[in-house]
């Protein structure tokens, strides 16, 4: 579904990704985890497409990045979402009904296909009572199921989600869990970048441990079976699973 | 009313209505994308469009919209150039704008004053080619915003999920500041150069106190926008104000009416 063969990534003389290699198959709950500054939220732009690696290869659904064309395929939920617009005067419906304004295209009016859409997707994240309620009155918890169903509006094949539990409160955590692990089971392929290792332990199933190249790949299809997975090149090294504590600087 | 028997106050209701609506739709986007400052540097730029359509005897908001468009252009270009220090095109641009009118308003000795009426809006003033030209450029703006409304929305809400999405973001851009720059041209004759920027931010101000929709603050700015503009030219006429002073004074009368009426609920609840 998604393949990056040997990616490099440098801002300036900095090198931010040295040689990714991964490969996300479909059904899969990618978790990325890693130390500040290890590249995620960049490997998430390169892989959508963001920004362009300076060697390597990216594909989505076989398909070279930079000729992409289906951008409704893919769900993206920001980092920024919940931080910089909670005193938008805007609803929940408006606000999940604006992920679809792309695949309506331009000079198209929204209309009711996409509110049975939009409100489907909030049906799903358990916000669907909430659909009139203004933005700013929502919990942290609550926006970022917004920003998760905006996402979900264009029924995307893989979700991708930079930091979701950003503005999320400890209490809230487990029921985002659930959620993830819900949608999991519906059959959405998702790929979440968070430095909350743990909280991705509890629902992926392929955690990978980013420092600017990968630490560790593992994955688990089944409760109690873990297989390693030779998703990574020669300079990788193959280490234990949850590396992403120890690596976690200062 | 006696105020329906003066043809130039007929003029000025026409184009004041039509201002009064786009400048809050515009200056909805404007504000919510934390731009407010580039209304004002692109007003100044019209100054310079004012001065030289005035020199050359050219239709001056003609001279004005199509400097506003060069405006905005630059202050685009500009913010790429300068990604992390955005505000300083705008500054550059303002500066631009005013050093090229004082020097376009030097060469023509001032105009005999006729650039004041442009400076503060004049509703005496206003042609029946004014009125077409405001009708020409305001019409259209109108539309095309109407058209690219929701990803306008989605763009302001959230750029980087707007271009994961695929929207064309920096070709929706570059045409939000072209409209941006046509509604100060077209709004100058009505309400002045260094008012143009409050006709497009106060209905803003004061519908985001009334409304936590988008949809219900934009129809609250529009109305309010309308409304201060009928008593703005109103006053104008009864009470021989300036019609950009009046408009705007309404606007502030508004934005405070509100503030303290909120805040009354607020506490009440």
């Amino acid at each position: 579904m998604i393949e990056l063969t040997d990616v490099h990534f440098t801002y300036g003389c900095h090198p931010v990704l040295d040689g990714i290699s991964l490969h996300v198959q479909e059904g899969e709950v990618v978790g990325i985890t890693g130390p500040n500054g290890a590249g995620k939220s960049t490997l998430l732009y390169v892989i959508m497409g963001l920004i362009k690696p300076q060697s390597g290869e990216v594909k989505i659904f076989g398909v070279p990045v930079n000729k992409f064309k289906d951008r409704h395929k893919i769900g993206y939920v920001s980092q920024k979402a919940t931080l910089i617009n909670r005193s938008y005067p805007a609803t929940v419906l408006e606000v999940v009904l604006s992920g679809r304004a792309a695949m309506r295209g331009l000079f198209r009016f929204l209309g009711r296909e996409d509110k049975r859409c939009a409100e489907e997707a909030l049906e799903r994240v358990n916000m669907l009572s909430q659909r009139n309620a203004a933005m700013c009155e929502l919990s942290g918890g609550q926006q970022q199921r917004v920003m998760i169903a905006r996402a979900l509006a264009v029924q995307p094949r893989v979700l991708i989600m930079d930091e979701p539990t950003n503005g999320v409160d400890a209490a809230n955590l487990a029921g985002l869990a659930r959620l993830i692990k819900n949608l999991h089971n519906d059959g959405v392929t998702m790929i979440l970048v968070s430095h909350e290792s743990e909280w991705l332990s509890s629902f992926a199933s392929k955690r990978v441990c980013l420092d600017r190249k990968i630490c560790s790949c593992s994955c688990h299809y089944y409760p109690g079976e873990i297989r390693w997975r030779d998703c990574m090149n020669s300079r990788q090294e193959k280490i234990s699973l949850d590396c992403a504590d120890s690596l976690v600087r200062g | 009313m006696d105020i329906f028997q003066y043809d130039f106050m007929l003029r000025a209701l026409v184009g004041g209505l039509l201002v009064g609506v786009i400048c809050p739709i515009i200056g909805l986007f404007v504000t919510l994308r934390r731009m407010s400052m580039i209304a004002d540097a692109l007003s100044h730029v019209c100054l310079s469009g004012v001065a030289a359509g005035l020199l050359m005897g050219a239709q001056p908001v003609l001279a004005a919209a199509a400097f506003a468009l060069g405006g905005s252009f630059l202050i685009e270009g500009l913010r790429e150039k300068y990604k992390n220090y955005s505000e300083l095109s705008i500054a550059i641009v303002l500066s631009a704008g005013v050093a090229v009118a004082a020097i376009i308003i030097g060469l023509g000795n001032g105009f005999n004053g006729g650039i004041m009426s442009y400076l503060f809006g004049s509703i005496v003033l206003i042609t029946v080619e004014d009125i077409y030209v405001i009708a020409l450029i305001g019409i259209p703006v109108l539309l095309l915003t109407m058209v690219f409304i929701k990803e306008l929305f989605a763009i302001t809400f959230d750029e980087e999920t707007a271009l994961v999405s695929g929207l064309p973001v920096k070709l929706i851009n570059v045409c939000f500041m072209a409209l941006t720059a046509l509604t100060i041209a077209v709004s100058l004759r009505i309400v002045g150069i260094l008012l143009v920027s409050s006709l497009m931010v106060l209905p803003v101000a004061v519908a985001m106190q009334l409304a936590k929709s988008f949809r219900g603050t934009l129809v609250a700015a529009v109305a309010t926008g309308v409304v201060a503009v009928l008593i703005g030219l109103m006053c104008s006429f009864y009470l021989d104000l300036s019609p950009g002073g009046a408009i705007v004074m309404t606007l502030v009368l508004m934005l405070i009416l509100v503030l303290v009426l909120t805040s009354r609920w607020t506490t009440a609840a």
